[in-house]
């Protein structure tokens, strides 16, 4: 193999460099003397032999340089001696040496963290599936676009064989509560069907996945999580066989998953779903959620028509009357942390690509400052007989090494970035992300730094190289170059670049504000609940315990009267959905009495509360009343609706009195009459907007599910083990072991803003802060360049106060226009994004104009700097500066 | 004695591969090779033998080894590699078929044009 030949003959080049060098004298020796020897032979004197011979053979030295570099040795050679000379002027000029390095570092670093992040949460999540690209989560589509579930049936039809998946598998959420010491503690699970772990490629540390005849009703097996094997079995390898006793039933551990397996996120043990005949023929939505392994070769977008005629193939199976199915399919990992990651993750990636690229900027700004400042170096090398090549080849070596070097230190920085961000994650809510376990700086990650690495060496190093390797011979050996005339065409390239980087910083820093100040809008209407001292905790009444609605009311007034009755606790009140959460909202169609009414057309977010609610959560009865002690459930069914709701559908009267009813027209659900209007509050923050609230009372309409909460006056966590107390002594079997604050509770929801601004306020600092040194840089630069024409300037009478203002004016002229561009940047581009920014206008007029002005005074004083430097030139100092 | 022709260019790299194809040889006995089959009637500069005989080894077209000469010193073999008898096959061809060509046209009168 000819390339194989040709490395090998590199390698020993390098390798074996002095053998070599003494086997090419000895050949040649050889040579001359064989030659010799032959003249000797043909009666020439010996001495005169060698000498004829040696006059045959011509210059033996340049012989040897052409073997050399026949040989290829030239090259590895000349690229090592570049090596050692660009560490030799990086060690002289430790201050650009810093500069520079810092400056790759952390762009290489923040943009190989943020890829790392992304990795983990959202272009691999689940690493065990081996395609990733062809996973879809199934749902069956309303037609005013809200979706559900896949009814049991509709799977079972998917399951058959269809033309658009290859595989299908389903899982259902549960709890699993083990009657723990002292208190009874509860689990997420998960119930999935028999393809689940097959399909998303789970491997199992001991034990075995379901056998399909576990499938059938009443079979008690489970399967445990790493995580739970860990922490709860101590990792015993005889766990196997094991019984488990759950609240209500004994269960036998088969199988322990493999540590890199979490999915659904955050369940702890799986079980089979196994469901009756009569349960896989239900047609109603229900909570099954589907998940479908496309045929290969079909992407999201080919499938979709196929999707479309499966749904009218599967419509048939339906009673009639039964509105139209529709399928959808979401790529697996845009849904499996939540629909906004991708937002997340790409509004991250491209705030890195941003600093990256003033970073580059940077660095090619000051690569081209030395660049000038080596131009008599580099004529005398050309004028020698360098090359240009030659002379373009070094520079980027040196280039290259820069990277490098920059790149070791990023990838450095991003290790600690990524750890830093791992640990600041609480554990309840790492549980609930995808992938976070995984967080770190993967393959991937480090491919990913090689090839940034590569493109800032590319994106730095080609203008410089280019424009110092080619000097005016004459004019700089003429000694001009290196001091006093500036070189034009380079200063108005750096110009340029300085231009650039205000307006690439004015971009980011715009983008980041926008980010900020919506999720500081929104953290600030978390704030008015006071989440700090609201010790919140979830109530699950499923099961047939409580299937009594009676038995529920009576559960949660005994609860609530408990809490209260604790000292420290100011009042407990019931809600079934936090604010800000999410994704916990409850929507419902309604009608309103006296009005026609289409299929689907009200919706409103329903919210069960106790009376105190309002209060506890800071809203204000606009109109009527909020709920009494005397509405109960003998009393008239009454209801609460939020302002939005009330204008929508109310336009300019008052809606006390009137009646609506929650479901379809035809519902059995009673009739309930308007007695109140309360203040809006967000629950789904995702759309930017309060939703329509219907308010109804738990004593009415006793939750399955709910929220218990407790206003602590002090510090609450001395609260949680006697609320947990209080609502075993009244439930032994109810688990309730996470009392939170609200506070928790909402960064579960609201983690991925607290995550995604800080990133971002990082990203934005360390942008400007670049940006500002390469201003610096330049201006430094400028006025250095300039000493002797200052100093000319001063002596000819123009006073420092003229000198200050015309150094300073040029940075001040670079800057507004780079100001100028960037804001026409930014305004173009947050609109274009205007979907990543929650509560603010992509427009919003503070956050410009404090970014521009924080900008441009940071770009000022990088100015005024070296101009006040260039006002305290001595004018015969600078006259004798050459 | 003829007088000595200058060597084409190009056409050192094939002599040579022609000369080690007869059997191994140190790179004096190349040239001496190449000497004796042309009856000393090409020229060759011996110090741009050597180069040569690196970059065709550099390509792979020949291996080398130390062994012993005729007179019991130590002297560096140069033999063809199989990929080098290929080598030597294509360009020989070429050679031949450019030497036609070029012949042809010298040899046209201006009957045949």
């Amino acid at each position: 193999m000819k390339l194989w030949s040709r490395i090998r003959s590199w390698m020993r080049a390098v390798a074996r460099r002095g053998r070599m060098e003494g086997e090419m004298d000895a050949e040649l020796r050889f040579h001359i003397e064989a030659f010799a020897e032959d003249l000797v032979r043909g009666g020439v004197p010996r001495e005169e032999a060698l000498r004829r011979a040696r006059i045959a053979f011509g210059g033996i030295e340049r012989a040897k340089e052409e073997c050399r570099e026949a040989r290829g040795v030239n090259f590895v050679e000349s690229l090592l001696q570049d090596l050692r000379y660009g560490l030799r002027m990086l060690g002289k000029n430790p201050g650009f040496t810093a500069v520079v390095l810092l400056t790759l570092g952390l762009g290489i670093g923040a943009n190989t963290a943020v890829f790392g992040l992304a990795n983990a949460i959202f272009f691999n999540p689940l690493p065990t599936v081996q395609e990733p690209k062809r996973l879809m989560v199934v749902h069956e589509g309303l037609p005013d676009g809200s979706c559900c579930g896949v009814p049991p049936k509709s799977f079972q039809a998917l399951r058959r064989d269809t033309p658009l998946f290859a595989q299908t598998a389903a899982y259902i959420w549960t709890e699993a509560t083990f009657p723990g010491d002292p208190l009874p503690e509860r689990f997420e699970a998960a119930k999935v069907s028999r393809e689940f772990f097959s399909m998303l490629g789970a491997r199992f540390v001991l034990g075995r996945n379901f056998l399909p005849e576990e499938f059938q009703p009443g079979r008690s097996v489970t399967i445990l999580s790493y995580g739970f094997w860990q922490n709860h079995f101590a990792e015993d390898r005889n766990v196997i066989g094991r019984m488990l006793r759950l609240e209500d039933r004994e269960i036998t551990i088969v199988g322990v998953a493999a540590s890199d397996f979490d999915f659904p996120t955050g369940a702890q043990l799986w079980m089979p779903l196994a469901l009756s005949a009569q349960d896989w023929n239900q047609v109603s939505p229900g909570e099954l959620h589907t998940l479908g392994m496309l045929e290969s070769g079909l992407d999201e977008k080919r499938a979709r028509p196929k999707a479309a005629a499966l749904a009218a193939a599967l419509e048939r199976d339906y009673p009639p009357g039964r509105q139209k199915l529709e399928l959808k399919l979401h790529p697996f990992r845009e849904q499996i942390n939540g629909n906004l990651t991708p937002v997340f993750t790409m509004t991250l990636m491209g705030a890195a690509g941003f600093l990256l690229l003033i970073a580059c900027t940077n660095v090619a700004n000051l690569l081209l400052a030395r660049g000038l400042a080596r131009k008599r170096e580099i004529t005398l090398r050309t004028a020698l007989g360098a090359r240009p090549t030659r002379v373009v080849r070094q520079l980027l070596t040196e280039t290259a090494l820069v990277a490098v070097l920059g790149a070791l230190l990023g990838l450095a920085l991003a290790r600690i970035g990524l750890a830093l961000l791992a640990s600041g994650m609480p554990a309840e809510t790492a549980r609930q992300i995808a992938g976070w376990s995984q967080l770190g700086l993967d393959k991937a990650s480090l491919v990913f730094g090689t090839l940034v690495t590569l493109l800032v060496a590319v994106l730095c190093g080609v203008i410089p190289a280019i424009q110092t390797a080619s000097p005016k011979l004459i004019e700089c050996l003429k000694g001009a170059g290196a001091t006093s005339s500036s070189v034009p065409s380079s200063l108005k390239l750096r110009s340029v670049f300085v231009c650039a980087q205000v307006s690439l910083a004015l971009i980011l820093l715009t983008g980041a504000g926008l980010m900020i100040k919506g999720f500081a809008n929104m953290l600030g209407d978390a704030r008015s609940f006071n989440p700090k001292t609201l010790l919140t905790v979830h109530v699950d009444l499923r099961g047939s315990r409580y299937e009594d609605s009676q038995r529920r009311r009576a559960f949660l007034n005994e609860a609530v009267e408990r809490l209260e009755a604790m000292p420290g606790v100011v009042s407990a009140s019931v809600f079934t959905t936090p604010p800000l959460s999410n994704n916990e909202t409850i929507w419902r169609e309604f009608v309103i009495n006296g009005r026609p009414t289409l299929p689907h057309e009200r919706h409103a977010v329903v919210q069960t509360v106790s009376a105190n609610f309002f209060r506890t959560m800071g809203l204000t009865v606009l109109e009527g009343r909020g709920f009494a002690k005397s509405d109960r459930e003998s009393s008239m069914p009454v209801t609460i609706v939020s302002e939005k709701l009330a204008r929508l559908y109310w336009p300019g009267e008052s809606p006390i009195g009137q009646h609506l009813k929650l479901g379809l027209p035809n519902s059995d659900e009673p009739w309930l009459t308007v007695v109140g209007v309360v203040s809006d509050v967000e629950y789904d923050w995702t759309d930017n907007a309060p939703e329509k609230v219907i308010y109804v009372s738990y004593r009415q309409f006793p939750p399955v599910s709910s929220h218990l909460a407790a206003r602590a006056v002090g510090d609450p966590h001395n609260l949680a083990a006697g609320i947990r107390h209080e609502l075993a002594s009244l439930d032994p079997v109810l688990a309730a072991s996470d009392v939170r604050t609200l506070e928790r509770l909402l960064f579960g929801s609201l983690g991925g803003l607290f995550e995604t601004g800080g990133l971002m306020t990082v990203l934005g600092m360390i942008g400007l802060c670049v940006a500002v040194v390469g201003v610096y840089g330049v201006m430094a630069y400028v006025v250095g360049q300039r000493t002797r024409e200052l100093g000319i300037r001063m002596v000819l009478g123009a006073s420092r106060r003229a000198v200050l203002m015309h150094v300073l004016g040029r940075g001040v002229w670079l800057t507004l226009v780079g100001l100028c561009v960037g804001l026409v940047g930014a305004n173009v581009l947050t609109r274009l994004v205007s979907s990543f920014f929650f509560g603010v206008e992509p427009t919003d007029a503070m956050t410009f104009l404090t970014v521009t002005l924080l900008l441009a005074f940071s770009a000022f004083v990088a100015c005024y700097i070296p101009a006040r430097r260039a006002m305290k030139v001595d004018p015969m100092v600078a006259l004798r500066y050459e | 004695m003829d007088k000595q022709m200058e060597l084409l260019q190009g056409t050192l790299d094939m002599l040579i591969l022609k000369a080690v194809s007869l059997g191994p040889l140190h790179g004096y006995g190349v040239l001496l090779r190449i000497q004796q089959i042309s009856k000393d009637r090409l020229e060759i500069q011996q110090g741009s033998l050597y180069p040569a005989l690196y970059r065709l080894e550099h390509q792979g077209w020949i291996t080398s080894e130390w062994g012993e000469s005729e007179n019991k010193r130590k002297a560096k073999y140069y033999r063809l590699t199989a990929a080098g008898k290929r080598k030597l096959q294509t360009e020989a061809e070429k050679w031949n078929r450019m030497a036609d060509v070029i012949a042809g046209i010298l040899r046209s009168t201006p009957e045949e044009v």
